[in-house]
This record gives structure tokens, sequence and C-alpha cells, in this order.
């Protein structure tokens, strides 16, 4: 399975792609990150565009500590994502301002409350369920998910240790 | 995307224990600047490949304080996802895919598990066999079987052996 990981993140939260990527390969799960270096004139590079074509599902992951540049990329990724009919879960941190995604694809996640985005997380994962034909497992996704946001309140934890 | 050199020239390479000891015993790691810039030793790889118990102990510290400049000890990796890989890889290879994703260079490794695990998270990776064919291409050595058969029972399949002799041209 291959997951297309679209995030914009602060420098604190910064390894968590790689974190990410190394918990789910143990998995036999691919973690496809965005080449954002060589951008074409949609704002996407075609390497990125090869890797959400390529993706079962995208997941996104802004944080509160993202700048916006970053963000409007993500954006950009997503709406690839949305023309290729890739099945969208979008993670995003309470408070962060975002246009232009279906609500029904918004998990809002709280990093000091690490069980506020469950019920969001249910109702887009059964929304994924119903309106797409999902063939592989809708668990590891959820999973996926899970950890990315996992990795996020460690990142958090650390930082307070520190 | 491997990382490569600014000039377009070879690439950098990071290297675990498996394939540092194998290249040393086959007395071939000096050829190795034939096809990488530099190549990158983790802390955790120099300590297990120093320690191990092979023959080509005192040639690897040799080569590596004569070839100062091209084998380069690294620090980078995220600690974090050298924890998670050490989860059920060991100490080198966890540090060597680290440093790989860390620095997006070529892994080489012939160990199976971190092969793999290396190649789910997207990275380059290269094994013994595929570095001997690299080196025949590049010119450093003539031919690549006297290489495999001082391989022979150093658990690399016999399938593996064949489909690189015969990348080679010389089945």
């Amino acid at each position: 399975m291959k997951v297309f990981l679209s995030y914009a993140v602060g420098p604190w939260d910064a390894p968590i792609a790689a974190r990410l990527r190394a918990v789910a390969a143990a998995y036999d799960i691919s973690i496809l990150l965005p080449d954002r270096t060589a951008l074409t004139a949609n704002g996407l590079s075609v390497d990125t565009q090869t890797k959400i074509r390529q993706s079962d599902a995208v997941i996104a992951l802004i944080t509160s500590t993202a700048q916006a540049p970053f963000v409007s990329l993500v954006n950009s990724e997503l709406q690839a994502a949305a023309q290729v009919n890739k099945p969208v879960i979008a993670l995003i941190e309470q408070g962060v301002p975002i246009q232009g995604l279906p609500k029904d694809r918004i998990v809002y996640f709280n990093r000091f409350d690490p069980t506020a985005h469950e019920q969001y997380l249910i109702n887009v994962l059964g929304q994924i369920r119903s309106q797409q034909q999902w063939k592989k497992d809708l668990t590891a996704l959820g999973w996926i998910a899970g950890i990315a946001l996992g990795l996020v309140a460690l990142s958090q934890l650390v930082s307070d240790e520190k | 995307m491997a990382q490569r050199s600014g000039k377009g020239g070879l690439p950098v390479a990071v290297i675990d224990t498996t394939l540092l000891t194998r290249l040393v015993i086959l007395d071939i790691a000096q050829f190795l600047p034939f096809m990488f810039k530099q190549i990158l030793i983790p802390p955790e790889v120099k300590r297990e490949a120093y320690k191990a118990p092979h023959k080509g102990k005192r040639r690897l510290r040799k080569l590596i304080a004569e070839m100062v400049g091209f084998f380069i000890d690294c620090y980078e990796a995220d600690e974090g996802v050298k924890e998670i890989l050490k989860a059920d890889l060991d100490e080198g290879e966890a540090a060597a895919i680290a440093q790989a994703e860390s620095k997006q260079s070529i892994l080489l490794t012939d160990d199976k598990k971190a092969f793999k695990r290396a190649e789910t998270m997207q990275l380059k990776v290269i094994r013994t066999l595929t570095v001997l064919n690299m080196l025949k291409e590049a010119g450093a050595i003539t031919e690549v079987k006297p290489y495999h058969d001082k391989l022979q029972g150093l658990y690399l399949r016999e399938t593996d052996l064949k489909r690189a002799l015969a990348e080679a041209g010389e089945e």
C-alpha cells in the first residue's frame, strides 16, 4: 500500500514525516513524500504529481506551527489528489484556518488532547468507505493517520522536556 | 532522488556493516571512488565493523585511515527514525537507513530485512552484487565471477548470483 503524505509543519515537527515513513515501512506501507524543489505552473512538481497518482490514498497533515506557503502547497497537493479521485484524510490542528477542503475529509486534532480527533477520524473513514471504491485495508489507512497524530503529540512531549 | 555531488558527478552513499565488511574481505573497497563521491559511515556501523569477528578488520581500519575524506563519519540521522528502526533491525542497519533517509543518499546494504525496509521507505538501495557489476562497468575490475566465487557461503542466493552474472555478461 502506498500513501502520499502532504504536510505543512513547523521546524520542530519537521522529523514527523521521516518518522512516519519509518514506522509505516515496518508494516510494508510506503509513505510517499512531495518533492517541492521543482514546481511547475500548477504549483506542483512532476514528481509530486506522479506520486499522488501512484498512491492509494492521501493523508494531509497541517500543524499550527506551519508557514502559510507550505499550507498553500498542501492545498495544491490535495486538489491534485481530488482530481484523480484519491481518498483523502486531512489532519488539521485545531485553530488552523483552512479553506477549500470538504468538511467530511477533515480530522481536527489537538496535540495536547490525544482523544480529540477520534470521532472525526471514525467519521472520515466511514465517509471514505461509503463514497469511494476503497479496495485496500481501510484499517491500515486509519492506523497511519493515528500514528501521524501520535508522532505530533510525541514531538510536543519531547519539546516540553527540553 | 539520491543525493549527488554539486558538479552533477558521483552520488553519495551510506554503507552498513555487512556490505562494508564484504567489500573489505573481497579487497575492493578501495575502488568505491569509481562509483561514489563519498561513503558515509554511521558511528554504529564503524563500531560493529571494528568489533565483528572477520578477517579484514585490520585492513578495514587501515583503509578508512588512508581514505580519509572519502570514508566520512556521519551523525545527521534523526534519532527518532533510528529508534523506530531499531525495534526490529540491528543498530548499524538502523543507523545506516536513518542516515540515508536524512541525506536522501543511496544505501549500501546486504542485509535482507534492511534492504526491504529501505526500499519500502523509498530509498535507493544497492547490494554487493550490484556494486561488483558497477565496478566492472566502471573499469575498476575486469570480471565479477572470481568475486562471486569468494562470496559463496555468505548467505547469497544462487538465483541472485546467476542474475548478477548474466547482467555482467559473464554467463
